[in-house]
């Protein structure tokens, strides 16, 4: 057990972090659902109609902040991952080094007739599922950043009828949802922060470092070299 | 699988953040469809 923690640490340390903030974020959010809803009633000279905990956790309105922020982290990895494919930084630890954009050859990559014998058995049979294995980083992420986009939506739209109807509006299509205002702020808030931390990663990292970090290069690592991790 | 190079409970921090991931988003979407 203590060697399984040892190796597994970074996952379970980012495991625990998550599941911390998420409760956070339930109890926050289901404090600030009831205070809105309390302060609404009162301008409107009605009972409130709170929440239980239980109830918010099932609400829409914790499901979209939930999912909202979700998909914009796994467009943000699924971008790193392919763009890092082609596009290069000098002198970044997290850029391969010039000249080598691309898929590179079966020799770089250890499959066709350069597979070993510990590789991978999708990376050793070749045919589609090489192919498929290749690219397996990309597709299972880009799926989560899709199926959790999906979710932001449904959920967004299910709160954003519920608003309308409160204020006497018709409900929205669900395809009309996506059309508007509420949807595209709701997902570019979240796109453009991701965009500016990887930009800012990628060229910050060329200059400044981190002692012991695999994100960085080594310390004493010349600026113009690329791809070099600590 | 020693030959491979590498031990069952490497899988398992893999499959507990899959398995997490998946059913999270199965939940979010039905309480988006189901309109609560």
């Amino acid at each position: 057990m203590r060697r399984f923690l040892r190796e597994q640490s970074l996952s379970i340390v980012f495991g625990l972090l998550f599941l911390a903030a998420l409760t956070g974020q339930a109890i926050a959010g289901w404090h600030d659902y009831n205070n809105l809803e309390t302060w609404h009633a009162q301008l409107q000279h009605e009972a409130p109609q709170t929440l239980s905990l239980g109830r918010y956790l099932t609400s829409s309105s914790f499901a979209q902040a939930v999912t909202e922020n979700w998909q914009s982290e796994y467009l943000q990895f699924t971008l790193f991952i392919l763009l890092t494919v082609w596009f290069v930084q000098k002198g970044s630890p997290e850029s391969k080094r010039l000249g080598e954009e691309g898929g590179e050859s079966d020799a770089d990559q250890l499959v066709g007739e350069h597979v070993r014998d510990d590789s991978p058995r999708w990376a050793r049979v070749g045919g589609w599922r090489t192919a498929l294995y290749a690219n397996s980083l990309v597709l299972v992420m880009a799926t989560i950043w899709v199926w959790s986009w999906f979710a932001q939506s449904v959920t967004g739209w299910s709160e954003y009828n519920a608003d309308r109807i409160e204020h006497e509006q018709s409900p929205l299509s669900w395809l009309q949802y996506l059309g508007s205002a509420d949807f595209w702020q709701t997902t570019l808030q979240n796109w453009q922060s991701e965009f500016l931390a990887v930009g800012s990663m990628a060229v910050l990292a060329v200059f400044l470092r981190q002692r012991g970090s695999p994100e960085s290069k080594p310390v004493g690592s010349a600026h113009d070299v690329t791809g070099a991790e600590g | 699988l020693r030959r491979r190079g590498y031990a069952p409970r490497m899988r398992a921090m893999f499959v507990i953040y899959l398995v997490f991931i998946v059913v999270g988003l199965t939940y979010f979407t039905v309480i988006g469809l189901t309109h609560h």
